[in-house]
């Protein structure tokens, strides 16, 4: 990643302290906002994000960088973590008023949720998007104002804005791509 | 055509598919697209984002919520209150070659039976239904759900793999993808969130959704 083809090994592993604070400002703050989408709760979207830290610390040594990115591996346990904190706010209801879901006690995550994942991951990589790419995208499409309004807003010519949302649709792509979404 | 008119057919295909081209310019574009492969497969790239992009609250990004900033350093002290733990063989190896690979995948077959951490580790039948693919799997049963780790080669170098666990009352929960390495032997780690008493068995699944291993959970 970081360094020169042909240096030595130079990432520090995830079972050190270095190696933990490494992984953590590179994913914390990610999973830490999928946990607070999944659950609505900021308290237990930070025990989530703790949990999986000090699951992916104990079980170091079964990561295998040739299978999987870290961010991959690091979300199977945030998958995992998050299905078991909404089975604990199932089977004591008092917390059940902390979140909207799930509605049952079903201990895979169905539709809806899929549906909240698949949105959530969009919008963390428009937020990986370039600012200009974000805006022609947010503006043109989600928020259907004119091109010529956004233009004269970003001071640009009108085919810029056009030009603009095409790329930011390439990227957007590429930036889920990298996420592990499936088109 | 020059490429110049082409770049800007090209660039229109953004606004074409949200729906945002002026009429007057659709038809050329639709034409165009009738005989240029390279322009659908660039549609049909850029589409593929619109269906959950359309439910993206924009108010959503102009907030960013953000852990507070003492959590990394709880994370830390909640692990180093845990103790070290043991180093059994390299990890994190970028990998330089193929022959990397099947040195760091070898060193670990020795742990992949018996106990780990305390939690037994259930040898599991499996069936694989390509000839080039050998594999022995174990079966982890945690709390939050059962682990399958699965040791194996032949699954096609480069090829994504799908793994779901069968449930008793019917139900394929995913527990996760890998890639295949060819000849190369490969460890993986599934994490489903069925519960070993629930789980009747699993499925590798290749790109298309065929079944390439299955392996048995009814044993007791
Ligand atoms: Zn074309």
């Amino acid at each position: 990643m970081g360094s020169p083809p042909g240096a030595p090994p130079t990432d520090p592993g995830l079972d050190t302290e270095a190696g933990l604070r490494a992984a953590y400002s590179a994913h914390g703050p990610e999973i830490y906002r999928y946990a607070l989408r999944q659950l609505g709760d900021d308290g237990g979207a930070q025990e989530v994000v703790q949990e999986v830290f000090l699951r992916a610390w104990r079980r170091a040594d079964s990561y295998d960088a040739s299978l999987a990115s870290l961010r991959v591996w690091l979300f199977a346990i945030a998958r995992n973590v998050v299905v078991d904190e909404i089975r604990r706010l199932n089977v004591r209801p008092w917390r059940r008023q902390l979140t909207d879901e799930p509605e049952s006690g079903r201990d895979s995550i169905g539709p809806a949720e899929d549906a909240l994942v698949d949105t959530w991951l969009v919008e963390e990589a428009l937020r990986r998007l370039r600012p200009e790419h974000r805006q022609a995208i947010v503006q043109a499409y989600l928020r259907g104002r004119p091109h010529a309004e956004i233009a004269a807003e970003a001071g640009v010519p009108v085919g810029t804005i056009r030009s603009r949302v095409f790329y930011g649709l390439k990227a957007l792509r590429l930036a889920m791509d990298e996420m592990g979404v499936e088109p | 055509m020059t490429p110049d008119e082409h770049r800007a057919l090209r660039e229109a295909l953004g606004d074409y598919a949200i729906g945002r081209l002026p009429r007057d310019e659709t038809s050329a574009l639709q034409a165009h697209l009738d005989g240029c492969a390279d322009c659908r497969a660039e549609l049909a790239e850029i589409s593929s984002v619109l269906p959950a992009l359309r439910r993206v609250d924009p108010a959503r990004l102009d907030h960013t919520p953000f852990p507070p900033p003492d959590l990394g350093e709880r994370i830390v002290s909640a692990a180093r209150a845990e103790g070290a733990r043991p180093r059994q063989r390299p990890r994190w190896l970028p990998v330089a070659s193929a022959a990397a690979v099947a040195i760091l995948i070898g060193g670990a077959v020795g742990y992949a039976a018996g106990d780990y951490d305390g939690i037994p580790r259930e040898p599991v039948a499996v069936q694989a239904m390509d000839p080039a693919v050998q594999a022995t799997a174990v079966a982890i049963p945690h709390t939050w759900g059962v682990e399958i780790v699965l040791d194996a080669d032949g699954f096609r170098a480069g090829s994504t793999y799908r793994v779901v666990v069968e449930a008793d009352d019917g139900r394929e929960v995913g527990a996760g993808e890998f890639i295949g390495t060819g000849e190369n032997p490969m460890i993986c780690n599934l994490n489903s969130s069925v519960l070993r008493s629930d789980a009747s068995g699993f499925k590798v699944l290749d790109a298309a959704g065929a079944t390439v291993l299955r392996g048995d959970l009814t044993a007791t």
